[in-house]
């Protein structure tokens, strides 16, 4: 009887990797992820709403927020206090200083402002400053903060948004800024789904820019998307040969594993694994192309290479994804060298390490998560709760994170009783949401798991089945 | 454990890796470490395969079993399993129910049916107490889709059905609720409740999530449909359910996947049939011109007609797909249909005239074609079909000419010959078309046209692919050339008989026309000098084959060789055929005749090449092989004659002696003995050449021949010393042959010679006195100055002997006695040299004087010494001696005489010993005249 694990198996296996790590998240969304959106989206709307609540409210209760009519001087009071981690304050200023800024709007300060309002999700003042500046009607003030709100909507993957501020503006914005926008158009088009577009977008971006690496991998992807593997490959390989970085850069790391998995779908596998043979070791990516090392040797019928770097990512104590699905391939390489007890105990040892995976997850499930103890990679988009990795940015929008911290924040700052009410009261509502947020990963890496026991079991079924066939 | 030890020295590789690369890293600020450090390559398998205990089934199942309670439904491998799974307790179910049976005989059987029928009953009962204890369990679904599979295993189908029931009821939307209500409506159609089955059919049609049985319930649903009469809403199913279907191009079917097509129109086509046939067709689909299967369902309606036997429904059916659909691209599928429909009815004119239409329509030449794609799938049907027709008809055509020898038909057959020739020609051998075609003209006698059919069907290049045409291009070219004057110079079809004959033979040797044939050809052949065709003819059919059998074929073959001028092999075969004991005398005695014809032709060749040895050999052997044969003696002879050309005595005298003992009687006898004669000659054997000489004398023929025979044998006998020899042949000469004259004179000549040498005077005196005689009676005009010198000297020999004679009579007393002897013997001699000396012979003349001369002077001092009488006085005496000296004085004085004579011939210019010794006697008797010292004159010895 010929093995279940075939190679299509491993292809959908690497596949998930491929999606982890490309920019656009297509995943089917589900009802509960849908509806998990929805209350974001209510609470993005009630966030703003207390901010410019608790901003107004501040504005009013404190009497000694300085007024200052130069707008240098404004910038650098403004600086000073965001540096200093008072960024509430920073804000404060601006609001009660809104003249100054009206009457200086077209002062590139006005930008450093507005770039401060929406990374902290102060709308309200944002838009009003938006306003004035389109009401000026200079067409470069105007697309410098159409760029910078483009930012603020794609950190709340709002690509309709981006795109549509984005378009036609570029030529009008510094040229590092245009570099930028021309980054973020691009990875809006491929949200949307428009990869050819998107591809053009990335084109527009010198090789001199600091943005070109991020470009070349989002064209990489982009032409994944569309089937145009080749031509990821020249543009990825090119790009490292002549880019003269190492993989002490992490964007080298990114690229090769895209490179490497675009690879092992193709069946590539020898320059495959030469790929992910150049991820550094202690890279954010290390695992997942450790992972496509296995992958990559096991298609090649070097059997002793891939369960080298199987056993490696196994024996890691981290709990990702990788480490995951290495216990299911261990057994495989095994199986594929004819060790039939070693293959059987390797079932075993992925059975019991998905259950206790599973058990441990469930017993994650029971009980509410503190969103404290949770941290955020930024650069992965990956939120880690007890030392297990869950997908956050491929579901949900980081902005979400922020306006619940920053409601932690407001919430301790807020004078006002109804509105400290109100604030708590979305803190609630967010700590819900953030509950469901993570009993939805978890669930989802718990389908995830099971599937894996499941295919220990059915592997250890087919093992049994084998043996006593062999014996017929 | 093995599993163990691999890790651990992975471990080791890797760990020593990493150390290295993180030291590389520290030493090398250019390259940082990377995976590749820890990625091990081309790792060594060489571990032996390790195998786990083989596990029992029931571990097996239980491993499936504990696998797929917990796999999802959409789990990847859970049909993987589910299939395995079943398979497993399948097996389980056959091995119990096999146990079962063997063990009947040990009443175990019961007990094992019981332990199934508990497996199952257990099921049966923990699935019903489950959904009886927690109703409204969310997965109760699945339950209740396990309890109707339990109770079908068990064999409690209604209480199956039942349950599929409530679970349709319960949960409509379930996964499983397609599948039960997929079972149900197969249940209700088995039970041929179709109504119901046409409810539950439509369930799964309308449910989402149906595609597992949404074609198979359209189209079950069809039926349920038709069986209830409702055929335009069958007719709707089924057509949806072939769209569904989505069928790729017909051709590009696999086997299951055409029967399901098949299937699917056989049931439109049955109710489109219900329906009233192509009328309601075309109703149906006249508001459906897109339809991509129209022509397929007319097809199949028509095929249904064709299986009751309604050939003109069937007919009809296609016709009126043609009527209504003139540019559908399946319109020639409709025309071949109607062919094959009329063809296995039978109604053979409805064929016929369907197959006129269709070539009519579609041949290459017809309009059809302009801006036709010609490679697809209906082009080539059509193509494919229109030849395989015109084949068709030229056979149909062809056979009711032969039955009806009519003209019309012929005309018929061949415009169809002539259509296939058309269009279809590169396939011509293919079909036979050609060799059929020939046929049709060679009935009709048109053997010119027909030989040529004949031969496009026999012969690829020179190869024969047709072994009845390749036969008939050789009786057809036969028939031409036969028919051609003889004396016709157009050698084309005796050319191409022979050529295929050749063929034919050397194809099929063993073929039992082909000796026949061969024969034939062969005869055609020689006759019209092929021979080298003739050879290889009579090779092929001869060849291992026993001689008397063939003995026509390989006296042609003989003869052939001959006219070749190869007469060695002509040679080789006449012998071969001579060998043949059984050959009748006058075969034997022309052959024998032909060999030496064959052998005498090398002779003439080497002759001719000057090869000498060789051509005086061929000459030679001929008399050996046969010395019968007419041209045997002519061989031997020119043998000897080539030899003696080439002094090739020995042989020569050895095929002469062969001739002379083969052939006595033959003209070239005489011949060949002077040639004999002459061999012994030039090879030193004078004897032996003399004697063949004296036999050629005594052979009958030309007297010159033989008397010079006779002659060439005395002179060599003369010159081997052997006298007696000789002088028989001379005197055997002399006897026989008196003319000419000369030699006659010659012989005796000879003979005077010879006998002289053995001293014999008789035997001289003999052919003295002959030569004498024939001088005499000799004529005048035959005698020659060698016949009077001969003729001279018999007498000067006569002559001498009787001076001989005269010389040796002494006068003794009585003297007058003794005196008239000698006078006599004087006188004769005197006469006798007179007669010699007549012929003017300045020899005998000369001798004959001085002998003369001599004789007197012998006699006068014969008188002179003469005895004296006794009784004589002195004076008497003196007296005597005085009148003896007168006596004797005028004989000297005579002598002196004839010496003068002698010498006076110097004055003549003649001068010889005679005259000479006359001189000397002159001196001695006539001293004072002859004995003076010559006059010189002074002056002559001044001058000097």
């Amino acid at each position: 009887m010929s093995s279940w694990f075939t190679r299509p198996f491993l292809a959908l296996l690497s596949l998930t990797f491929i999606f982890a790590i490309a920019v656009p998240a297509y995943a089917e969304e589900s009802s509960i992820q849908s509806s998990i959106q929805g209350r974001i989206l209510e609470l993005e709307d009630d966030f703003k709403t207390l901010s410019q609540a608790f901003f107004e409210s501040e504005l009013a209760a404190t009497k000694t927020v300085e007024t200052l009519t130069n707008i240098d001087h404004l910038a650098r009071q403004v600086a000073k206090l965001n540096q200093s981690g008072d960024t509430a304050g920073a804000i404060l200023l601006l609001y009660h200083n809104q003249p100054t800024l009206n009457n200086n709007i077209d002062n590139k300060q006005v930008f450093e402002f507005i770039d401060l309002l929406l990374s902290n999700n102060e709308w309200h003042l944002a838009s009003v400053l938006y306003e004035a500046i389109e009401y000026e009607g200079d067409k470069s003030l105007l697309a410098t903060v159409k760029f910078l709100f483009a930012k603020y909507h794609a950190q709340r993957h709002e690509w309709k948004q981006v795109h549509g501020l984005l378009r036609g503006i570029t030529t009008e914005l510094a040229s590092e800024n245009a570099d930028y926008a021309n980054l973020l158009n691009g990875s809006a088009l491929q949200y949307l789904r428009q990869h050819r577009q998107a591809i053009d977008s990335y084109k527009k971006i010198p090789a001199t820019s600091r943005y070109y690496s991020y470009a070349k991998l989002n064209s990489a992807i982009a032409n994944i998307r569309q089937g145009w593997w080749t031509d990821a490959q020249i543009a990825i390989t090119d790009y490292l040969a002549s880019s003269g970085k190492d993989n002490r850069d992490e964007m080298v790391n990114r690229l090769n594993l895209v490179l490497g998995y675009a690879l092992l779908q193709r069946e590539y596998y020898r320059d495959a694994r030469n790929a992910f043979r150049q991820v550094g070791l202690e890279s954010r990516y290390t695992n997942r192309a450790l992972l496509g090392i296995g992958l990559t040797a096991t298609s090649q019928g070097d059997f002793v290479g891939g369960l080298n770097a199987l056993s490696i990512l196994k024996d890691k104590k981290t709990f990702d994804l990788s480490v995951d699905e290495s216990y299911l391939l261990v057994p495989y390489v095994y199986e594929k060298l004819q060790q039939e007890l070693t293959v059987s105990a390797s079932y075993t040892e992925a059975m019991n390490y998905y259950q206790q995976r599973i058990d441990k997850l469930k017993q994650m499930l029971k009980s509410p998560i503190d969103f404290s103890s949770v941290t955020y990679d930024v650069s992965t988009s990956i939120l880690i709760s007890q030392q297990t990795s869950l997908d956050y940015g491929k579901h949900y929008p980081r902005s979400f994170l922020n306006n619940y911290r920053l409601l932690q924040k407001y919430a301790s700052l807020a004078k006002n009783k109804t509105l400290k009410k109100n604030i708590d009261k979305s803190l609630q509502t967010h700590a819900l949401v953030f509950q469901q947020i993570m009993k939805h990963l978890l669930e989802l890496r718990l389908e995830y798991l099971k599937s894996y026991l499941n295919q220990s079991r059915y592997g250890l079924a087919r093992l049994y089945d084998s043996s006593n066939e062999a014996t017929q | 454990m093995y599993c163990g030890r691999i890790q651990r020295k992975m471990f080791r590789v890797s760990l020593s890796l990493l150390i290295a690369g993180i030291l590389t890293a520290c030493n090398s600020e250019d390259k940082p470490p990377s995976l590749a450090d820890l990625d091990v390559t081309n790792g060594k398998q060489s571990e032996q395969k390790v195998f786990i205990k083989p596990k029992s089934t029931d571990e097996i199942r239980k491993a499936y079993a504990d696998y797929l309670n917990n796999a999802d439904v959409d789990d990847r491998s859970r049909i993987d399993a589910l299939s395995r799974l079943a398979e497993l307790e399948f097996s389980y179910s056959n091995k119990l129910l096999q146990e079962s049976e063997e063990q009947k005989e040990q009443n175990k059987a019961a007990r094992e049916d019981k332990i199934y029928e508990a497996r199952l009953d257990k099921t049966i009962e923990l699935l019903s107490t489950s959904l009886k204890d927690y109703p409204k369990a969310k997965n109760n679904d699945t339950l209740l889709y396990q309890l109707a599979k339990a109770y079908d295993q068990k064999g409690q189908h209604q209480e199956s059905i039942d349950t599929l029931y409530q679970l349709v009821e319960k949960f409509p939307k379930s996964p499983f609720y397609v599948e039960a209500q997929f079972r149900i409506a197969e249940d209700a159609f088995s039970l041929q409740d179709y109504s119901s089955a046409e409810f539950a059919y439509t369930e799964v049609i309308i449910s989402p999530e149906n595609s597992v049985f949404y074609e198979k319930s359209l189209f079950k649903r069809g039926w349920s449909r038709f069986k209830q009469q409702f055929y335009t809403d069958a007719v709707d199913d089924f057509l949806q359910a072939v769209l569904e279907h989505n069928f790729d191009e017909f051709e590009k079917l696999s086997k299951s996947e055409r029967e399901q097509f098949d299937e699917y129109f056989r049931a439109i086509g049955l109710a489109f049939s219900y329906l009233g046939g192509s009328e309601p067709l075309h109703d149906y689909f006249k508001d459906r011109p897109d339809f991509l299967y129209t022509y397929h369902t007319y097809s199949m309606v028509s095929e249904i007609y064709l299986k009751q036997e309604r050939y003109s429904d069937a007919v009809d059916t296609h016709k009126q797909f043609i009527k209504f659909y003139p540019e559908s691209d399946n319109i020639p599928y409709s025309y071949l249909k109607i062919i094959e429909i009329w063809k296995n009815s039978g109604f053979t004119n409805k064929v016929y005239d369907a197959i006129e239409t269709f070539y009519v329509k579609y041949n290459p030449s017809s309009n059809y074609w302009k801006n036709q794609n010609e490679n697809s799938r209906v082009n080539r049907a059509i193509r494919r079909s229109l030849k395989e027709y015109v084949v068709l008809m030229t056979g149909y055509y062809h056979n009711k000419f032969q039955k009806s020898a009519t003209k019309a038909d012929y005309v018929k057959t061949e415009l169809w010959y002539q259509r296939y020739l058309k269009h279809y020609s590169a396939y011509a051998q293919q079909d036979n078309i050609y060799f059929l075609y020939a046929e049709l003209l060679s009935q009709k006698k048109h053997y010119v046209k027909a030989l040529k059919y004949y031969e496009l069907a026999a012969y690829d290049n020179d190869l024969i692919i047709h072994k009845d045409a390749a036969y008939a291009t050789i009786v057809m070219s036969d028939k031409l050339h036969a028919s051609q004057a003889k004396d016709a110079k157009d050698k084309q079809y005796l050319n191409k008989h022979i050529a295929y004959a050749l063929k034919y033979s050397q194809k099929y040797p063993a073929d039992k026309r082909t000796h026949q044939l061969i024969k034939h050809a062969a005869e055609l052949s020689y006759k019209a000098g092929e021979y080298k065709t003739t050879i290889e003819l009579v090779d092929i059919a001869t060849t291992g084959k026993p001689v008397d059998a063939n003995e026509y074929l390989i006296m042609l073959k003989a003869e052939s060789y001959f006219n070749l001028n190869e007469f060695s092999e002509s040679e080789s075969i006449y012998t071969l055929l001579l060998a043949n004991k059984q050959l009748n005398i006058n075969k034997r005695k022309e052959y024998q005749d032909k060999l030496a014809l064959s052998v005498y032709k090398q002779a003439e060749k080497a002759q001719t090449e000057n090869n000498i040895p060789v051509a005086i050999n061929h000459f030679s052997r001929i008399s050996g092989l046969v010395p019968s044969s007419a041209i045997a003696a002519t061989g031997l002879y020119d043998a000897i004659a080539l030899n003696m050309q080439h002094k090739q005595w020995a042989n020569a005298i050895s095929d002469i002696k062969r001739f002379q003992k083969l052939y006595p009687n033959n003209k070239h006898s005489t011949e060949v003995s002077k040639k004999l004669s002459v061999a012994y000659l030039s090879s030193n054997q004078g004897i032996k050449a003399a004697q063949e000489f004296e036999k050629i004398s005594s052979m009958g023929g030309d007297v010159s021949v033989k008397s010079a025979a006779l002659w060439q044998a005395a002179e060599l006998y003369e010159e081997k010393g052997k006298l007696d020899d000789a002088i028989r042949s001379y005197e055997e000469y002399a006897r026989k042959f008196t003319k000419p004259y000369p030699q006659y004179m010659e012989s005796m000549h000879k003979l005077i010679e010879l006998y002289s040498k053995k001293s014999s005077s008789s035997g001289v005196a003999k052919w003295q006195k002959q030569i004498i005689k024939a001088d005499k009676s000799a004529l005048n005009n035959v005698k020659n100055d060698r016949t009077k010198y001969i003729a001279s000297f018999a007498y000067l020999g006569m002559a001498r002997s009787e001076q001989q004679r005269f010389e040796k009579i002494h006068l003794s007393l009585p003297l007058k006695k003794s005196l008239s002897r000698k006078k006599n013997a004087m006188q004769s001699s005197v006469k006798l040299y007179g007669k010699a000396s007549k012929y003017k012979i300045y020899e005998a003349s000369t001798e004959a004087t001085h002998s003369i001369a001599m004789i007197y002077k012998h006699f006068s001092k014969s008188l002179l010494d003469s005895d004296r009488p006794t009784n004589l006085n002195a004076e008497e005496l003196d007296q005597y001696e005085i009148l003896l000296e007168d006596q004797a004085f005028p004989f000297e004085d005579k002598s002196i005489e004839f010496l003068e004579i002698n010498l006076a011939r110097v004055k003549e210019g003649l001068y010889n010993d005679w005259i000479k010794k006359s001189y000397q006697q002159l001196v001695v008797v006539f001293p004072v005249r002859y004995k003076r010292q010559p006059k010189q004159d002074d002056y002559i010895n001044v001058m000097h």
